[in-house]
């Protein structure tokens, strides 16, 4: 990590931005969530942030992680399913915001499951762990944000 | 969020009718403007010493619920169980803590939970340990004659004969 510091600190700061970019981007095709990736991630915002960052991760899922549930589809739903935390029909709305977790296919609102994931690792319908299934990331269809540097 | 309650006590009204929940004797709120105060009767088991008597369970829940579980007791000084605190009436049931919580469980999960754990005790984790003692002795002779002791009003219990 040395190596990215030293790059990290010199004056130019959009040339060590792109470089940066261009690290994640590997990173991330490489080894989706790795802990380095997340180091390295880190490194872009605040110091004073960093530690909450890298150890608030002990209770709840990362933040990532929750934003990377998949959604599902609206013509996937059936009247009369609902979320088994706010016990709401998904059809009740008009526009339903409804993520799947990876490892069990349980779905949620993904409002009601994000609270939750904040603070537990776990599903709340089997109680497994929601981290134990790393799916392959597959970054062909992955949006590569333009402006990577808006921590910076 | 804070409509999940106001379901539930909606689906209650239905659900209880249901035969495989006949030990939940009453469950609602203490009155329909404050949902955050609920009050069971549950029935004692059958083929436990608590068959007959009816206990009263006090249910508390939190601003946060679902994300966190209710607060559950039985009415002070009338449980006599080896994971009940006899004098408050707190009870020791792993989910009822935050966590082994799980947000897709309701209230009436939860008296059921409470109403299986009369028996099915957990000497292991005790908060009576004069009966826990009993029960990891397995002296079940002396453990529901103890329990039937306190359910008939002995040592101050309050009798809750039905």
């Amino acid at each position: 990590m040395s190596a990215y510091e030293e790059e990290h600190n010199i004056s130019n700061e959009d040339n060590s931005r792109r470089e940066l970019r261009a690290q994640i981007h590997e990173l991330y095709q490489e080894n989706g969530q790795s802990n380095t990736l997340l180091q390295l991630l880190s490194q872009l915002i605040p110091e004073s942030m960093q530690e909450e960052w890298l150890q608030g991760k002990e209770e709840g899922c990362p933040e990532y992680f929750i934003d990377s549930l998949p959604r599902v589809a609206k013509n996937k739903l059936k009247t009369g399913d609902s979320c088994s935390i706010c016990c709401c029909d998904y059809m009740d709305d008009q526009y339903p915001l409804v993520v799947e977790l990876p490892h069990c296919n349980h779905r949620f609102d993904l409002e009601c499951v994000a609270v939750w994931l904040s603070k537990s690792k776990t599903c709340p319908l089997c109680r497994d762990d929601v981290l134990s299934h790393k799916p392959s990331v597959d970054v062909s269809k992955a949006e590569i944000e333009e402006d990577w540097g808006m921590y910076g | 969020m804070s409509h999940r309650i106001g379901k539930e006590y909606l689906a209650l009204q239905k659900t209880l009718r249901d035969p495989a929940y006949r030990h939940v004797l009453e469950l609602a709120p203490e009155s329909d403007q404050d949902l955050s105060r609920w009050r069971a009767r549950i029935a004692g088991p059958p083929d436990t010493p608590y068959a007959g008597h009816a206990f009263t369970l006090v249910i508390q829940i939190p601003s946060t619920y679902p994300m966190e579980p209710p607060q559950v007791r039985f009415e002070p000084r009338a449980m006599p169980h080896c994971n009940v605190d006899f004098d408050s009436g707190r009870i020791c049931l792993n989910i009822l803590e935050k966590a082994h919580w799980s947000p897709a469980w309701n209230v009436l999960h939860v008296v059921h939970a409470v109403w299986l754990l009369l028996s099915d005790p957990v000497p292991d984790s005790p908060l009576d340990v004069d009966l826990a003692c009993l029960a990891r002795a397995q002296d079940t002779a002396a453990l529901d004659g103890l329990v039937r002791y306190y359910l008939a009003g002995g040592s101050r219990g309050i009798s809750s004969s039905t």
